[in-house]
């Protein structure tokens, strides 16, 4: 299922007003998008159970929202963008300082994801995203995994478009010098 | 530089893939509630205004009413009418959101 077919629905819901069309495009949407937003939201949320269960708040209080959702631009990116809001905004509520969690994340030892390496260059890509920031990880994310444009990823992540282009091109830099010994 | 992409794209694959995705609770269906409560509420603010307008102020309020040139039996039946009214009228918005929270 890829994000024009959850449009799609969307759109068809908008179209019929039916139950049937609403069951379907939530979930479609739920589908396609949990396991991303727990992948996406990991330097906030950590790697644990309490995230699949705060991706679920998540996403339930997005779908509450969907009337703010414009069907012309992507899904994806309308649902990234107030998923992210909502995350932080929660961290915030406890209290958290999205800074340390960001520093802390600069994992040095074993991690969960290396039990699902098949070989030694994944193994060697994972441990060059776990050293990046929270705020480098979701670009990387968003970039190489969604195959966003710029553009889309400053509209989620709030930040100018030169600061998103300056970031890639930095994080390009550092994974070329870092994995140069492996298959580059 | 491609391999790098693929790599991480592969990377993020298998992430997404060993994430479990428990069933949906399908929301709650988006109704034309909200819109009805929001000159529910203002109407709801307004009558609650006005009745502590009355009991702190009632003196403009007399005021006001003096300056409509009223005959007095009219004038001292709206007196007592308008509390009346607001309280019924809160009274009468209290029972209905109560209804609608059930």
């Amino acid at each position: 299922m890829s994000d024009d077919s959850v449009k799609e629905l969307y759109r068809k819901w908008q179209r019929e007003k039916s139950e049937r069309a609403r069951q379907d495009f939530f979930s479609a949407a739920w589908t396609r998008y949990h396991s991303r937003l727990q992948v996406f939201l990991t330097p906030w949320l950590g790697r644990g159970a309490e995230c699949e269960d705060r991706v679920s708040e998540i996403l339930l209080g997005a779908f509450e929202r969907i009337e703010t959702y414009n069907s012309r631009y992507a899904f994806s990116t309308w649902i990234y963008n107030l998923a992210r809001k909502r995350c932080i905004d929660g961290l915030r509520k406890k209290r958290f300082v999205t800074e340390e969690l960001a520093a802390d994340h600069g994992g040095t030892g074993e991690t969960p994801e290396s039990l699902y390496m098949r070989n030694e260059d994944k193994r060697l890509v994972g441990e060059a995203i776990n050293r990046l920031s929270a705020e480098d990880r979701e670009l990387v994310f968003l970039y190489f995994y969604e195959e966003m444009k710029y553009r889309e990823i400053a509209g989620i992540t709030g930040k100018p478009l030169g600061t998103v282009k300056f970031r890639m091109s930095e994080i390009r830099k550092q994974m070329k010098s870092e994995l140069s010994g492996s298959f580059v | 530089m491609d391999d790098i992409k693929k790599e991480f794209k592969a990377y993020f694959e298998d992430e997404v893939a060993s994430k479990h995705t428990p069933p949906m609770q399908m929301p709650e269906p988006v109704s034309g509630k909200k819109r009805g409560k929001v000159w529910e509420n203002l109407f709801l603010a307004a009558c609650i205004l006005g009745s502590l307008a009355l009991f702190t102020q009632p003196s403009i309020y007399d005021t006001q009413l003096r300056r409509m040139h009223l005959p007095m039996n009219k004038y001292e039946a709206f007196k007592e009418e308008v509390p009346r009214v607001l309280f019924e009228g809160i009274q009468y918005m209290k029972n209905r959101k109560g209804v609608m929270n059930d």
